[in-house]
């Protein structure tokens, strides 16, 4: 299911170089990006390894970290993202699932 | 406090492993004194900080960055509630010790390998060199048969061909 489609979604993905493990969340999540908020986001990769002082900006404890910025409010997701549901929840992305389920209430 | 109770606030106060309790928004509710020693570099206070939810299906190698040299750290995480609501336990075990053995173990080995290369190559040239002079010392006698001379040198190889 679509986002509403006058949202713009920006997101962050931390990671201290490209480990398997940030392999593994970049793709889980331009996986979900794809499914749900096709042409609809932005999706920034910065490396602390490069880029150290920009883990103040979002106060990154973490990585890989997954920043939602836009929409507010700002959302962060710990992990490689493998838990699509947690994700999609985390994120507060709206699925036929949960449509279906806010209509019934 | 119950006996049991007790017990549990012992098992979590003392663990070596860092233990959190993050609610629905990401927010650390809980740490034990081991997930603030893990995280003591960046904040003296982990309480009400916006770590961001765990989603992880299997352990994960994650990474603290900070001042210095990162620590890794491996992740679980299972669902629990917490005073009422749901919530996220993520268990951390720093194994950044371990990751240093593993990355000295592996340079060792490339190191090693990379002498070994360089052995046989040497071998190889020392004993080309060594099978190359043998032929020539073999000509020469041969030469020296031919014109009735008595063989100038005495070829190892051959002498262990004739005494077997």
């Amino acid at each position: 299911m679509k986002q509403n489609p006058d949202e713009t979604w920006t997101l962050f993905l931390y990671v201290a170089g490209m480990t398997p493990v940030a392999r593994r969340a970049l793709a889980n999540i331009e996986a979900i990006c794809k499914e749900h908020l096709e042409g609809q986001y932005s999706l920034q990769i910065i490396d602390l390894l490069e880029q150290p002082a920009l883990a103040e900006g979002h106060q990154i404890f973490a990585v890989p970290t997954l920043v939602r910025q836009l929409p507010e409010p700002l959302r962060k997701i710990v992990g490689d993202l493998a838990n699509t549901a947690k994700v999609v929840v985390g994120l507060d992305i709206q699925t036929s699932a949960s449509a279906g389920q806010r209509g019934r209430r | 406090m119950s006996t049991t109770e007790d017990f549990a606030r012992k098992v979590v106060e003392y663990s070596v492993d860092g233990l959190l309790v993050i609610n629905g928004e990401g927010v650390v509710c809980y740490a034990n004194p081991a997930a603030n020693a893990l995280f003591a570099h960046r904040t003296n206070q982990l309480l009400g900080f916006h770590l961001g939810s765990p989603a992880i299906h299997e352990p994960v190698e994650m990474i603290l960055p900070g001042v210095g040299r990162s620590r890794h750290v491996e992740m679980r995480s299972v669902e629990i509630t917490w005073e009422g609501q749901q919530a996220t336990l993520a268990s951390l075990r720093d194994i950044t010790a371990r990751k240093w053995a593993e990355e000295a173990m592996h340079k060792y080995n490339a190191d090693l390998a990379e002498r070994n290369e360089a052995l046989i190559r040497f071998n190889r040239a020392a004993v080309g060199r060594e099978l190359q002079m043998i032929e020539l010392k073999r000509e020469v006698n041969e030469l020296c048969q031919r014109v009735g001379e008595a063989q100038r040198y005495r070829v190892a190889a051959d002498e262990s061909a004739v005494s077997a």
